[in-house]
């Protein structure tokens, strides 16, 4: 009996604190989207949301995807957060592999090389990149900016793919290479599709990595290739966007990186008991 | 010329792309800078001057660069002291049974995937004083004066930043110590209960010790996110950029700041390799400390 009562006062303990920090964590885009279909007028006349009733309007998603620039800039983040994934997928996967399966001198300095380059803090090197992009007339281009977010992730996403793929048996490695099956085929035919959990959290981060990023898209892009944060910044640094467009404009950028790690979740999840973070 | 081992020859073939990738854009722009920081260089012209360590002279005497490191400090011990054990908490509050675990886990992913820009919005938004509630309720409550701003109050501004920062790191480390939680044999837990051991000394002679390297992991994080890191950056640039009165200036925002839009990229670089150098001070610091524990 006592036990019992100790229990049940444990569990509605347990559910006011998890609603608390839902409330915590949900409580600005619950906000976020209320504010995205209010009007201006609306917006600030007092008192504020939850204490008064509001009347959605869909005009500020129809501004927002009718203006031109935020439109482009949501493409432009879109290809270049698939070219940059691609890009650190292919040249990462293929390093990876090396180091995680074959001998070969320096192979143990590489690895740490690796961690050590991603502890330096980005922007030691994004001064000089500027400075290289723009010799090479690569500043202010797509494949600059998709060389930029590379150097953000390469590193890293490498050093976690080789802890992925040290979990696939030699064995298997090994008969492949005496069947003469070339490497290259048996990373692509063997390795990813055995560590596709592992590789799914890596896909997952360089993305949102990618999207999310600003400080490397608001230096290297500069006025041909403006991507969707440094807009968004744009926007709030005063330009001619009212603030409830800009809730929409926040909201919709957002979606398409919540959605994806809310969707992968279970996968992101094994990924990480797959050994990502060791 | 002895010939390569077809080994030794694969490996070069598959790590050319990541080593040529490496080289070009990684190793010589680190040296690059390090060039830089004993010039005086403007990216309008790219016509290095040779100062020697006249940069780091500067530094020195320059009274924002030691405001913004004190700046930087503070957030610094707030964002790990405080975000990780939160981390913690939630962890072990979401491995205990309810209904809606699923759903609640996966909202922890929520403000990780969040571009940092749009946090930043989000939070102006919630915390504004004009149409924010949180300030209005706490103000119709009795609690606070009305027209009380926090982003815009010299002494509290850096706060309100550490707080969105908060929103943003706190349910990721709750996420990686989820992840390692799953790994804790239940036999233990159930037999050291079984034998009345308390919670709290469940929790401080099996949980704790069990997790301490994903701990580990979480307070290098927590330093790396801190100090150069979108936590750095974006919250500040987006919220308060910089105000009021320089008082939410921190060390990767001010090198960024003098680099492009001061256009001084040399004395730029010199406070990047300053942010390293406490980049790497803290890591030592942590691990030391995890060594001794040991």
């Amino acid at each position: 009996m006592a036990y019992r009562k100790r229990s049940l006062s444990r569990r509605i303990a347990v559910y006011v604190c998890v609603l608390l920090v839902l409330g915590f964590i949900l409580s600005p885009y619950i906000l976020g989207i209320v504010t995205s279909f209010e009007t201006e007028v609306e917006l600030v006349r007092r008192p504020p949301f939850p204490f008064k009733p509001i009347t959605p309007v869909l005009d500020n998603y129809i501004y927002i995807l009718s203006y031109k620039p935020f439109a482009l800039a949501f493409i432009d983040s879109a290809l270049v957060a698939v070219a940059t994934t691609c890009f650190v997928m292919i040249a990462g996967s293929m390093g990876a592999f090396a180091i995680a399966h074959l001998r070969f001198r320096g192979r143990n300095f590489l690895f740490n090389f690796v961690v050590v380059v991603y502890m330096l803090p980005a922007l030691a090197m994004l001064i000089p990149i500027v400075v290289l992009l723009k010799e090479l007339t690569l500043l202010d281009t797509i494949i600059g900016m998709v060389f930029a977010h590379s150097i953000l992730l390469l590193p890293l996403m490498t050093w976690f793919l080789v802890g992925i793929f040290e979990g696939v048996p030699p064995d298997i490695l090994e008969a492949m290479q005496l069947d003469g099956t070339s490497r290259l085929k048996s990373l692509f035919r063997e390795v990813i599709p055995l560590s596709r959990f592992g590789f799914f959290l890596i896909l997952v981060f360089s993305f949102v990595t990618s999207w999310n990023d600003l400080m490397f898209a608001n230096t290297v892009g500069i006025v041909q290739v403006k991507l969707l944060q440094p807009r968004i910044l744009e926007f709030m640094s005063g330009a001619r966007v009212l603030f409830t467009q800009m809730a929409a404009a926040g909201i919709l950028s957002s979606l398409p990186v919540v959605a994806l790690a809310i969707v992968l979740q279970k996968q992101i999840i094994a990924g990480i008991m797959k050994g990502a973070i060791k | 010329m002895a010939r390569l081992r077809p080994e030794s020859r694969d490996a070069a073939i598959l790590l050319s792309p990541f080593f040529v990738f490496l080289a070009v854009f990684m190793i010589y722009p680190l040296i690059a800078s390090f060039y830089f920081t004993l010039n005086d260089l403007a990216l309008s012209d790219l016509n290095p001057i040779f100062i020697g360590i006249g940069n780091y002279i500067e530094l020195l005497s320059d009274k924002l660069f030691q405001q913004a490191l004190l700046q930087t400090l503070a957030y610094l011990t707030f964002h790990t002291a405080v975000g990780v054990p939160l981390g913690l908490a939630i962890a072990l509050l979401f491995n205990e049974e309810f209904r809606g675990r699923g759903f609640a886990r996966a909202c922890l992913l929520v403000p990780w995937a969040t571009p940092p820009i749009v946090a930043a919005l989000l939070m102006y938004i919630l915390l504004n004083s004009g149409f924010g509630p949180v300030l209005y309720g706490l103000n119709m409550a009795g609690l606070l004066p009305p027209r009380f701003t926090i982003f815009g109050n010299p002494n509290l501004a850096l706060l309100g930043l550490a707080f969105v920062s908060l929103w943003k790191s706190s349910p990721l480390f709750a996420f990686i110590f989820l992840s390692g939680l799953q790994n804790l044999p239940s036999e233990v837990v159930e037999s050291a209960r079984v034998y009345g051991a308390s919670s709290v000394a469940i929790f401080r002679r099996i949980t704790l010790p069990f997790l301490k390297p994903v701990l580990a992991v979480n307070c290098i994080l927590s330093g790396i996110l801190a100090l150069s890191g979108t936590q750095a950056f974006d919250i500040v640039i987006g919220i308060t950029n910089g105000g009021p009165g320089f008082r939410t200036f921190m060390l990767y925002f001010l090198a960024w700041n003098t680099a492009f839009p001061w256009n001084r990229l040399g004395y730029g670089s010199t406070i990047a390799y300053v942010v390293t150098i406490i980049a790497v001070i803290f890591a030592m610091v942590l691990l030391r400390i995890w060594y001794r524990r040991k």
